[in-house]
């Protein structure tokens, strides 16, 4: 586990959180009954294999998806009470997302693709923030870059820039590491950790890689769509 | 901070400059496309400049004949008119005194008696026109101008006068003699037209009765044109002329009407097709733009994950679409205006008759007109795709299966 921080107030509280499916006629429970409380500051690693609800329970978090039952609170909104158009709202401004294949836009340079966010939030931030975020990143001589000019490592510390952008309290990220290197993956869960130290950024981490766990505050395990374990420092 | 106003601007610069690289990354897909939109404006643009431009050159050449009614010999009086527009010989006769007939009708101003001939020319590709005049032609065609030298001395003198085009491609001047494999004698060329424009450039000019003897056909003409008073008279005169026994009478009007139906029909056809290329360009374009809107799911789906609302997504595919539909009106009014001559001698070699002068005429209303509509067309083709890229859920950017 990452060394001792101060955690604040919960910012992301869910309740009985329950996701099912329906594949063709079966009906498929991705996530049961998961309660779990985020907190300000919080760095949490969500661990579990292949199929255990991680990503399920991210989407869920993150107002990407809503959910079967239970609740999800962000401060004190409940998204379900939110319309799509008041939770791209809160997605745009208060949350940021990091993937596992990092997905930039293949049409727009490393600036550019970290500008998006802005430009969809219509963010009074100019390009200004974007530069200084690459830069904090170690990517100020390649914000002129296409997605395929950079490596995979580069890639990843884009999307977090991306994820960055609109100064959002937390930031939600997918396996990021998935097709890091060692190195590289080492890299991203410190810079995610370094983030939540200096900015009081909330950070949940999905990943099914235990060197998480080396950068984590705390660590929750899913087996099987519900909460089997959790261990903080 | 920057104000709001300077923020919309930099945001309309950014999605421009994302939709021309997200364009320019499919590149392929984008020209195939973009050609199938030029092809269809360039068509639709080409049909409504020829239709301009026949109906102006038709009205032209037959304001050119300077005449209101046209008498020849009994026939098909619309073949006798659009030989006399083209060029060509006309291979009945009247006799001259038919026309001392038509001289004492009250309503007639003038008649301009008139005598056609058509021979090979020296490589026999192209032949060279010959007509017969007496000195009520200049009367008739008063803007005729002569660029140098002037009129026959004589109604029978072995001299000729040259329309512009044709002194050039006989490469003679004023005072040359113009020799031809028909005659033993020569003409002298005694004059040359200014270019009008009309039939008339390309016409080799002699004295009615000069034109008559070297062509072995003395007392003959081939028809008169003939310029009433008053136009409003001109519907009882053509009536009075239908009684003369071996003429047939037919007035311009007529002649326009009857041409302009037959290009009108054409153009029915030529419209049928350009709908065609058109329905066929949308549904290229909506085909495209669907597929580019599959292929990039995911890439909508991180949008909508960033925040992206459905208005935003929307405006992302059609600003892509409408580019690409600029982009090809663009390049289909260039190839039109770059290849006119080539689609003009298309369509004068396709068209039985065509009158001289420029035959397809452009105008930037016309192409402004289809740059708008291929515009217009092509955020209705993005319509369905750019709904169906905002409905795309969030979740489609994260992965599956979990």
């Amino acid at each position: 586990m990452g060394s001792d921080v101060v955690v604040g107030r919960v910012l992301l509280s869910a309740r009985g959180l329950t996701r099912r499916y329906v594949l063709r006629t079966e009906v498929v429970t991705a996530l049961e009954g998961v309660t779990i409380d985020v907190r300000e500051q919080e760095y949490l690693a969500v661990l579990g294999p292949s199929g255990s609800g991680k990503t399920t329970l991210l989407q869920l978090l993150g107002g990407l998806d809503r959910p079967s039952a239970g609740t999800v609170h962000f401060r004190d909104r409940s998204l379900g009470e939110l319309s799509e158009r008041q939770l791209s709202r809160l997605r745009s401004r208060e949350i940021g997302f990091v993937f596992q294949d990092a997905l930039l836009m293949g049409g727009l340079d490393a600036l550019g693709n970290v500008r998006l966010p802005q430009i969809l939030a219509r963010s009074r931030d100019g390009a200004a923030r974007a530069r200084s975020l690459l830069e904090q990143l170690g990517l100020g001589a390649k914000l002129s870059r296409l997605p395929g000019q950079l490596s995979r490592g580069e890639k990843q510390r884009v999307a977090i820039a991306r994820a960055l952008a609109n100064h959002p309290a937390c930031l939600i990220a997918d396996e990021p590491t998935g097709n890091l290197d060692r190195r590289a993956t080492h890299a991203t869960f410190r810079i995610l950790r370094d983030l939540s130290r200096t900015r009081g950024l909330t950070v949940v981490v999905a990943s099914h890689d235990p060197v998480v766990l080396e950068y984590a505050t705390r660590a929750v395990t899913l087996c099987d769509g519900r909460l089997a374990e959790e261990a903080a420092r | 901070m920057i104000a709001p106003a300077r923020r919309a601007g930099m945001a309309t610069g950014f999605y421009l400059r994302w939709a021309l690289r997200n364009l320019g990354l499919r590149r392929t897909r984008t020209l195939l496309t973009m050609a199938g939109i030029s092809v269809a404006v360039a068509i639709l643009v080409g049909i409504a400049g020829f239709y301009r431009g026949y109906r102006s050159s038709l009205e032209e050449g037959l304001a050119g004949l300077g005449f209101h009614v046209l008498v020849t010999a009994k026939g098909c009086p619309y073949e006798a008119a659009t030989l006399l527009l083209q060029g060509g010989e006309i291979p009945m006769y009247i006799d001259e005194q038919v026309s001392w007939e038509v001289e004492s009708h009250p309503f007639v101003e003038f008649v301009a008696k008139f005598f056609m001939q058509t021979r090979p020319g020296e490589t026999g590709r192209q032949h060279r026109f010959y007509l017969g005049v007496e000195n009520t032609f200049l009367v008739m065609k008063p803007w005729l101008k002569f660029q140098r030298g002037g009129w026959f001395s004589g109604g029978d003198a072995d001299e000729t006068v040259l329309g512009f085009t044709a002194a050039s491609n006989l490469g003679l001047d004023v005072g040359d003699e113009f020799r031809a494999a028909e005659w033993r004698e020569p003409l002298r060329v005694v004059g040359i037209f200014e270019r009008s424009g009309s039939q008339d450039d390309g016409t080799i000019f002699l004295p009615l009765a000069a034109a008559q003897k070297r062509f072995d056909k003395k007392g003959k003409l081939t028809g008169m044109g003939v310029r009433v008073k008053d136009l409003d008279t001109l519907g009882r005169f053509v009536e009075d002329m239908y009684e003369l026994p071996s003429v047939q009478v037919i007035a311009t009007t007529q002649i326009q009407s009857t041409l302009m139906r037959l290009i009108d029909s054409m153009r029915s056809v030529m419209l049928t097709i350009g709908v065609c290329a058109v329905a066929i360009a949308a549904v290229s374009l909506t085909n495209t733009v669907l597929m580019s809107v599959f292929e990039r799911t995911r890439e909508f789906g991180i949008l909508r994950a960033m925040g992206g609302g459905v208005r935003q997504l929307l405006a992302i595919v059609m600003l892509e679409t409408g580019l690409l539909t600029l982009f090809g009106a663009l390049l289909g009014n260039a190839a039109l205006l770059g290849l006119r001559g080539a689609a003009e001698w298309l369509v004068r070699a396709m068209l039985p008759f065509a009158p001289a002068g420029r035959i397809l005429r452009v105008t930037a209303l016309d192409q402004t007109g289809a740059v708008g509509a291929a515009v217009v067309l092509g955020a209705l083709c993005s319509l369905v795709p750019a709904l169906r890229a905002a409905r795309i859920r969030p979740v489609s950017s994260l992965r599956h299966g979990e």
